[in-house]
C-alpha cells in the first residue's frame, strides 16, 4: 500500500503490544449499523507511474494559455513567473510545514511573512498586513467584517461602489448574509469612474464604510486627482466612517498606492506576484489596514521579538484576536491561509525589486495604452470608457457579440477579452486584459485581426 | 549535553547567529532583473496619478535572494525532516507525485474565465472529486470551493441558515458546540449569525447526550461535531444525537478534521449528519505549506443541495461539462471554483490509494495511535485511556504539580530532538493537554524513537527539571518572548521609515 510503512511482522507485533487479536478490534467503538461493509466505488489503485499518465491525459483535455497569445481580462494576470519562485518554492521545508506555532523551528516561514508584510505595507502604504487570506474576494469579505466589528453595530450601512468585481461582491454578499449590513451601491459615471458626487450623498451617520476598486471590474483608474478619490475620502472622513480600497498589487509600484490616498483598509489579490492563474486558485488574499486598525485585523500577523539570548526571532502575535483564543468573539475564523503563496509573493517582490516592479508596471501600462490607441484609430472596435486612464485592461464595444469575435480571433491563435455578457452585462462588449506575457507584436497582430471585423 | 542547564548557552550564538531581513541584505542599486524598455508608456495626463515615493522593496542580486531564501528554509521544520504528532492536523507524508501533477501546464496555465469546451480536463477533475468524496464519506453532493476548513465550516454553517430560512425556521439561531470543539467551530458559528451553546462532555470524554437533551429546544438550529472527537474518541451515541436533534427540528454539521481515523471505515452520511466539511490538507495529504493554502469541501444529503456555493458543474446537451449558477445558493464563498491545484493533489491521492488504500491509510492510523498510546500511557497520564481512534490526549498535569515542569517545555525539549512537538494545550477540557496523531506513514522505528525520546524527558524532568525550562538549547533561535511581541507589536520592517 503506498505511503504506509507497515509490514505484516510490524501489524502484528503492534497489534500484540496494544493487546487485541485483530485491526477491526480497533473499532469496537464504532456501532455495527454504521460500520462501512462495501468499499466505495472508486477507480482502483494505480501504480504512480499510471497516476502520472492519467493526469497527464486530464490535463491534455484542456487548452491552457502556455504559449498563447491571450488578452483574456477580468481575473488573474497570466504573468511570467521568475525561476527563482520555483527554486525556493520546492524547499519542502516551507511546504511540508505546518503553521509556526512552534515558533523556533519555524523562523523560516515566520520571517518569511514579516518580510512579504513588509514588502506589502510599503507597496500599498498600509501599515499592518496580514499573512493573507484565501484570495482578494473573502479579504474584501474579511473587511467588511472589520467595518462592521469598528461601529460595534451603531452604523449598520456599506456602500460599495459598481467599480467592484461582481465575484468580489458576490462573496462580499455572501458573508453578509450573516453579517446584516444594509447595502447601498454606488453608481459609475459614463466614463466608468465611481460617481463620487453620488457617493458623498449617500453618506449619512449610518454609513460604516464604503468600497472602492482602482482599477475597476473594467480596468478604469479611478480619478486620482484632490477633485476626485482624495476629496471623497476627506468627506468620508469627516463622516466618520472608514474607506476600503480594492487594487492591484502591481499597480501600486507606481500609481499612487490606498495608504497614500488615504484609505483605512486596503485588499488585492496576490497571484501576480508569482503564482500561476490555476484555472482560479490557489490564489492570495491581501489584507491591509491602518496601525490604528491592528487590533481589529484578522488572520495570522508575525511579529518580531528577541530570544533568551537577545537574538532577533519572529512569532505569531496579536493572537488574542484569533479563533483558537476568542472562539466565539474573534473577528474572523481563519485558521489556514496561504501562507505558501504568501511565500511566493514574497520572493517575487524581492526578485523585481525597487526598481525592477515599477518597470514592470509602467512597461504593461504603457502596452495598454498603446493597444488603446492603435484599437481606436485602426479598428471599428470603441472604447467604451473614454477620457480615462486604465491599467492592465479596458473595454471595447464590439460591431458583433465578443463571443463570435472571438471564434474569429481563435482561427488567428488569438485568445481574445472576456464577453461581458459572462457578468451579465453587454453581450458586445469585451474585457481585453494585458500582462508582461503580451508584447507590442502580438498586439499588432490582435488589431490586424480586429481590423477585418465589422469592415 | 556538556552545559550546565542554568547557564546561557554562548555556543548558541556562534552556531546560530542572527538572520538578517531581505531588507538589511539590500544594497542601493542591486538590481536581479534587467530593466525592460518602457517606451510605450506615456507619463501625459498622469501627473496626478503616479505614485510620488517608490515602493521600499528589496534591491539584492539573485545569488543573495536565493541564498536568503533557501538559508530561511533551513531555518523551518516539516514532515519531511522529522516526526510531526501533530494532534487534530494529521501531519502525514506529502506524496511528491502530487508535486508533479498539481505542476502539469495543463492545470497551472489555465485561466478560469476560459471557454468550457478548453477547460474539460478540469471541470472532468472537479466533477470526479466531488463524486468521490460523496461516496467516501456517504453524502449526496459536495462543493469543492471552500479553500480551507474554517471555510467550509462557514460555508455549511450558511447552507443550514438557508435551509432553516427556506423552511420556515428561520427563527432557530442556537447552534450547539462540544466543549472540546477546535476554536473554528464557535467562531464560524458566530460569523453566520448563530449563537453558541456549549454542551459539556461526560466522563468519558464523549458528548453528554442528557447535557444535550435539555439544551435542545425549538431555537435549535443544529449542532457541530468532530467525530472521533478531540480527544481521539468515537462519539459512540453519534446515532442516538442524530435522531434527537433532527427530531428537535435541528441539522447536524460534521467536522472532518478527525476524517482521517474513519475513511472506508464509517461513513458521516451513515451517522445521520446532513452536511460535512474535510480537510485535504489533513486526510487527503495536501501539504500544510507553513500554513495553507488548503482545501475545505463542503459536502451535503439531498435535501441541502440546492444550496451548494456557485457555481455548479453540470452536463450540457452537447455532452460537455460546464458551470452554472442555482438560484437558491448561498452564493459564493471566494472567486472562481476553488484552490484548484490543492484539488488535483487530492485527486491523485485518491488514485494512488483507492478505496482500500483509503481503508487501509485509517486502519494504519487507528494501529499507530493506539500502540503510541499503550507505550506512552505507562509515564504520562492519559485521561481516557482505553482505545483510541487515530489520535489521543496525554495530560502533563500530575508531572508538572510533582516537578514543576510544564507541558511547555516538555514541547520545547522534544525541538532539541528534532521531532516536533505534539498539540499543546488543546483540546481545553484536559489540562497541560498533549494531543498526539502519529498517522499511518510513519513506521515502527519513528514510532518507538518518540517512545524513547519521551521517557528521557519525562525522567529528566524529575532530575533535572531547569533543563527543560530552559529548553531549547540547539534550534536556530531559543525560546521567544511572546508577550513582548505582543506588547510591543512589530510586525512591519521600520529601519528604512517605511511604516510603523
Amino acid at each position: 500500500m503506498p505511503f504506509v510503512p507497515h509490514t505484516e511482522s510490524d501489524i502484528r507485533e503492534m497489534l500484540k503490544e496494544i493487546g487485541v487479536e485483530k485491526i477491526d478490534d480497533l473499532f469496537v467503538s464504532i456501532p455495527r449499523e454504521i460500520r462501512v461493509g462495501k468499499l466505495s466505488d472508486l477507480p482502483p489503485a494505480l501504480s504512480e507511474q499510471e497516476v502520472y499518465a492519467e493526469l497527464f491525459t486530464l490535463a491534455e483535455q484542456n487548452m491552457p494559455l502556455t504559449g498563447d497569445i491571450s488578452f483574456l481580462g477580468g481575473g488573474p494576470m497570466r504573468m511570467y513567473t521568475p525561476a527563482v519562485i520555483q527554486a525556493v518554492l520546492s524547499r519542502s521545508e516551507f511546504i511540508t510545514s505546518y503553521t509556526p506555532y512552534q515558533a523556533e523551528i519555524s523562523q523560516g516561514m515566520l520571517q518569511a511573512i514579516y518580510e512579504y508584510q513588509s514588502m506589502v505595507s510599503t507597496l500599498l502604504g498600509m501599515d499592518v498586513v496580514n499573512a493573507s487570506s484565501y484570495d482578494v474576494g473573502s479579504a474584501a469579505a474579511d473587511a467588511l467584517v472589520v467595518v462592521r466589528d469598528n461601529f460595534r453595530g451603531k452604523r449598520n450601512k456599506i456602500l460599495v461602489s459598481k467599480g467592484l468585481h461582481p465575484e468580489i461582491r458576490d462573496v462580499m454578499k455572501t458573508y453578509n448574509t450573516g453579517l446584516g449590513m444594509e447595502w447601498v451601491d454606488v453608481p459609475l459615471k459614463s466614463n466608468g469612474q465611481t460617481d463620487i458626487d453620488a457617493a458623498k450623498g449617500l453618506l449619512d451617520e449610518k454609513v460604516a464604510g464604503i468600497f472602492i476598486q482602482y482599477p475597476t471590474r473594467h480596468g478604469v483608474l479611478e480619478d486620482l486627482g484632490p477633485a476626485g478619490i482624495p476629496d471623497l475620502l476627506e468627506a468620508v472622513h469627516r463622516n466618520k466612517s472608514l474607506a476600503v480600497a480594492v487594487t492591484n498589487a502591481i499597480m501600486c509600484s507606481a500609481i499612487s498606492p490606498p495608504g497614500h490616498l488615504g484609505f483605512d483598509i486596503a485588499v488585492a489579490e496576490g497571484q501576480p506576484l508569482g503564482l500561476p492563474i490555476s484555472f482560479g486558485g490557489p490564489h492570495l488574499g491581501i489584507f491591509s489596514a491602518k496601525k490604528d486598525l491592528i487590533r481589529k485585523v484578522p488572520g495570522r500577523l508575525s511579529g518580531k521579538t528577541i530570544d533568551v539570548e537577545g537574538r532577533r526571532g519572529y512569532v505569531l502575535t496579536l493572537q488574542a484576536r484569533e479563533q483558537h483564543i476568542r472562539r466565539e468573539r474573534a473577528t474572523s475564523n481563519i485558521c489556514s491561509n496561504q501562507a505558501l503563496c504568501a511565500l511566493a509573493a514574497c520572493v517575487y517582490l524581492g526578485y523585481y525589486g525597487k526598481e525592477g516592479l515599477p518597470n514592470l508596471a509602467r512597461r504593461i501600462m504603457g502596452l495598454t495604452q498603446y493597444a488603446k490607441k492603435e484599437i481606436s484609430s485602426r479598428t471599428k472596435f470603441k472604447l467604451l470608457h473614454t477620457d480615462v486612464h486604465h491599467f492592465h485592461e479596458f473595454v471595447v464595444r464590439c460591431p458583433k457579440p465578443a463571443y463570435e469575435v472571438n471564434e474569429s480571433l481563435k482561427e488567428e491563435g488569438i485568445i481574445g477579452g472576456l464577453p461581458l455578457d459572462r457578468w451579465g452585462e453587454d453581450e458586445n462588449c469585451m474585457l481585453l486584459g494585458f500582462s508582461d506575457q503580451n508584447t507590442k507584436e502580438q498586439v499588432d497582430a490582435l488589431v490586424e485581426a480586429l481590423s477585418f471585423i465589422g469592415k | 549535553m556538556t552545559a550546565k542547564s542554568e547557564e546561557f548557552c554562548p555556543e548558541a550564538t556562534a552556531i546560530h547567529p542572527q538572520f538578517p531581513t531581505i531588507f538589511e541584505r539590500s544594497v542601493p542599486g542591486r538590481k536581479c532583473v534587467k530593466l525592460q524598455d518602457e517606451s510605450l508608456f506615456d507619463p501625459a495626463g498622469l501627473d496626478q496619478f503616479m505614485r510620488r515615493k517608490p515602493a521600499e522593496l528589496p534591491e539584492v542580486a539573485e545569488v543573495d535572494l536565493v541564498r536568503h531564501f533557501i538559508g530561511l528554509s533551513r531555518r523551518n521544520f516539516g514532515v519531511d525532516n522529522g516526526f510531526y504528532p501533530l494532534g487534530s492536523c494529521t501531519m502525514k507524508y506529502n506524496p511528491k507525485i502530487n508535486d508533479l501533477t498539481s505542476n502539469m501546464a495543463g492545470f497551472t496555465d489555465l485561466h478560469p474565465y476560459q471557454e468550457a469546451e478548453d477547460c474539460q480536463g478540469s471541470l472532468l477533475l472537479l466533477r470526479d472529486l466531488a463524486d468521490w468524496l460523496s461516496k467516501i464519506f456517504g453524502m449526496d453532493a459536495f462543493t469543492l470551493q471552500p479553500a480551507a476548513g474554517a471555510h467550509g465550516e462557514f460555508t455549511g454553517l450558511l447552507i443550514i441558515k438557508k435551509y432553516l430560512e427556506s423552511t420556515g425556521q428561520g427563527h432557530r439561531d442556537e447552534m450547539l458546540i462540544p466543549d472540546s470543539a477546535h476554536g473554528t467551530n464557535p467562531a464560524s458559528a458566530a460569523m453566520a449569525g448563530f449563537k453558541t451553546v456549549e454542551v459539556k462532555s461526560n466522563a468519558r470524554g464523549l458528548v453528554d447526550v442528557d447535557v444535550l437533551k435539555q439544551k435542545l429546544s425549538d431555537k435549535t438550529a443544529g449542532i457541530m461535531m468532530t467525530n472521533p472527537n478531540t480527544l481521539g474518541l468515537f462519539e459512540e451515541d453519534v446515532v442516538a444525537i442524530a435522531k434527537l436533534v433532527h427530531d428537535a427540528g435541528g441539522q447536524l454539521y460534521y467536522d472532518g478534521a478527525n476524517a482521517n481515523a474513519i475513511a472506508e471505515i464509517t461513513r458521516p452520511g451513515d451517522m445521520g449528519f446532513d452536511v460535512i466539511h474535510l480537510n485535504l490538507h489533513k486526510s487527503f495529504s495536501t501539504p500544510h505549506g507553513g500554513g495553507g493554502p488548503g482545501a475545505g469541501p463542503v459536502g451535503v444529503m439531498k435535501h441541502l443541495e440546492p444550496y451548494l456555493p456557485n457555481p455548479r458543474i453540470y452536463e450540457r446537451e452537447d455532452g460537455l461539462l460546464d458551470f452554472i449558477d442555482h438560484p437558491d445558493s448561498i452564493g459564493r464563498m471566494k472567486l472562481f471554483y476553488g484552490n484548484f491545484l490543492v484539488l488535483v493533489r487530492a485527486y491523485t491521492y485518491i488514485r494512488m490509494l483507492g478505496a482500500d488504500g483509503i481503508r487501509h491509510m485509517s486502519e494504519m492510523a487507528v494501529l499507530n495511535a493506539n500502540y503510541l498510546r499503550m507505550k506512552i500511557s505507562k509515564f504520562i497520564d492519559v485521561p481516557y485511556n482505553r482505545t483510541c481512534m487515530h489520535e489521543f490526549v496525554a495530560s502533563g498535569d500530575n508531572l508538572a504539580k510533582e516537578t514543576g515542569v510544564h507541558t511547555a517545555d516538555i514541547a520545547k525539549t522534544l525541538l532539541d530532538y528534532n521531532v516536533h512537538p505534539p498539540t499543546i494545550y488543546f483540546p481545553l477540557i484536559v489540562k497541560e493537554a498533549i494531543m498526539i496523531e502519529p498517522t499511518e506513514t510513519e513506521s515502527k522505528e519513528t514510532l518507538d524513537h518518540f517512545v524513547n525520546v519521551m521517557k528521557e524527558i519525562v525522567d529528566r524532568a524529575k532530575t533535572d527539571p531547569d533543563w527543560l525550562h530552559n529548553a531549547p538549547h540547539f534550534t536556530p533561535v531559543r525560546r521567544l518572548d511572546d508577550v513582548l511581541a505582543a506588547r510591543q507589536p512589530n510586525i512591519c520592517f521600520t529601519d528604512w521609515g517605511g511604516c510603523e
